[in-house]
């Protein structure tokens, strides 16, 4: 985290590599937020690069207290949302190819039980996938959310109870003691 | 604390995002209820199933394909000669230092925390007016005009003095109900007086009710953002000649068709279950929006309003309008009796209950 502030503090001060060590610390955690929104390996890719032009072109504008990470996502968010609205496809993602899953080293039972959570998640309207996501695999708290998305805390809490109801229905753990 | 509240508060319980109260009723509740215990261990889980989700390799293509695309970017946007360069960096620094001091001079909000700020502000007010205006279309879609109440006043923070003029209604000459022009004022919450036709038909309870809900505690408007699902600001407007933030809330009609089957329910003891099911229909198939106009200089209500229609073809049916002004200006409002205590001529008392 220090290097990053570093980062910023240099790209602030003109020196364009820096932005390197940002997108190096965090192309891994933006691609695979966007890959469990979209489903799909190259769009989050793409959606990620475009995320951080973004990013390079509007830090510059920002305040030296901005909250990095969260100002991230948040901008990779809208991408995914965005591309959604264009495609008109809020709810339903219609490619479903586990072929293109790259798991190396899992089980069988693994690689099946994270094409079905998977599977599970891209079922869920887009708004709700976002807040669940945010909150369940990127570890963000409710009131981070609220401000990343420009909607109130009990609207993010909603979405996260009512995505995690609608996710129980869609999957089951192998193990069956979730419920 | 009921089933629905904790269901609500789970996902901030396991993130130990509640208060110590929240968090303390919470565990009080599990304790006695096995349902909610469930729900809680199915959320917990959760983190564990989606921590099997696959992960994606990576390399520095992104990086290389980003900075590509950011040199590509610059070769288009910036102008090759020298002195217009300048004259580009200079307008846009210029231009960013703008951005930065409008946007970044404050913390940003969310929307819902502005709206709820300024509500608390105009609900604090020593004193002001409101006055109503319902716009309603008929099924041949005639709109109506009704102003049910103007020049409303409204003083004495935690005393609920209000005196409302009630105005004859367009829409409200049913069988059941004709309305002539009446005032009240409601004192002390402990009864009213009346002048004009007789609203006997209400008693003190409703009226302190009707009038904290919409006008000194500007419940509705408050309960509203609750239920709101996205906030969006709008362009600025002007009423009454003050420059306004408008903000635009669409409201999540699942929460609203949950809790109105409750009320109606209860209101409706003996309503069949096909009936249920025709209303929560017809319900589910309503949109209702709400818009607040907030004074951008002194952070107070200056009006709201919600309108409801048909979600599918985006028709308005009903839309009212609730207008604040007149804040803090010298209102009194006193029983209307003379010196000796005895009721001016023409009013007519209703003590509480």
């Amino acid at each position: 985290m220090a290097e990053n502030v570093e980062a910023l503090v240099r790209f602030r001060d003109g020196d364009t590599e820096a932005f390197a060590v940002i997108m190096r610390q965090f192309q891994s955690p933006i691609i695979h937020y966007l890959y469990h929104l979209t489903g799909d390996n190259e769009l989050s890719r793409d959606l990620a690069q475009d995320t951080f032009l973004q990013a390079y072109k509007s830090l510059p504008k920002t305040t030296r207290d901005l909250p990095l990470k969260n100002w991230l996502y948040r901008i990779a968010t809208n991408n995914a949302i965005g591309y959604h609205r264009r495609k008109a496809i809020l709810s339903f993602i219609p490619w479903e190819d586990n072929r293109r899953l790259h798991i190396e080293g899992d089980s069988l039972q693994q690689v099946s039980e994270a094409a079905d959570v998977r599977a599970a998640l891209l079922k869920l309207p887009a708004k709700l996938r976002v807040c669940l996501v945010l909150h369940l695999v990127d570890g963000f708290k409710h009131r981070e959310i609220a401000l990343m998305l420009g909607i109130s805390e009990d609207a993010v809490r909603k979405r996260v109870t009512r995505g995690s109801e609608a996710f129980r229905k869609l999957y089951r753990s192998p193990g069956g003691d979730a419920s | 604390m009921n089933c629905k509240r904790v269901r609500f508060l789970l996902t901030s319980y396991i993130s130990g995002e509640l208060t110590d109260t929240e968090r303390s009723l919470v565990e009080q509740h599990l304790t006695g209820c096995s349902g909610c215990r469930t729900t809680l261990a199915s959320f917990r889980a959760l983190s564990s199933e989606f921590a099997v989700l696959p992960s994606i390799p990576l390399n520095t293509e992104i990086i290389d394909r980003t900075f590509s695309r950011i040199a590509a970017d610059r070769v288009n946007r910036f102008p090759t000669n020298h002195w217009l360069q300048a004259a580009f960096i200079a307008a846009a620094a210029i231009a960013i230092v703008a951005v930065c001091v409008v946007l970044f001079a404050l913390p940003a909000r969310a929307p819902g925390d502005i709206l709820a700020s300024a509500l608390a502000n105009t609900r604090n007010l020593q004193s002001f007016r409101v006055s109503n205006t319902a716009y309603e279309k008929d099924q041949d879609s005639n709109e109506w005009i009704a102003t049910w109440y103007k020049d409303t006043e409204y003083a004495g923070l935690g005393n609920f003095h209000v005196k409302a003029k009630f105005l004859p209604s367009l829409t409200t000459n049913t069988e059941n109900e004709v309305w002539e022009t009446w005032e009240t004022i409601v004192y002390n919450h402990t009864g009213y007086y009346y002048y004009g036709s007789t609203p006997a038909a209400y008693s003190v309870e409703e009226l302190n009710k009707g009038f904290s809900d919409v006008i000194t505690d500007l419940q509705q408007p408050a309960d509203a953002l609750k239920i709101l699902d996205e906030i969006d600001k709008l362009p600025d407007e002007t009423i009454d000649g003050v420059a306004c933030s408008h903000y635009h809330g669409l409201v999540d009609m699942e929460d609203w068709v949950q809790q109105h089957m409750i009320d109606y329910k209860a209101s409706r003891p003996d309503a069949s279950p096909a009936l249920l099911l025709m209303i929560e229909d017809m319900w589910r198939r309503k949109k209702i929006t709400y818009d607040y106009w907030i004074g951008k200089n002194n952070d107070i209500i200056h009006q709201w309003s919600m309108v409801l229609g048909d979600a599918a073809n985006a028709v308005e049916k009903n839309k009212e309008i609730f207008r604040y002004y007149g804040f803090n200006e010298e209102i009194t409002i006193a029983p209307p009796v003379d010196a000796q205590g005895n009721l001016l001529p023409g009013w007519k008392t209703q003590p509480g209950s």
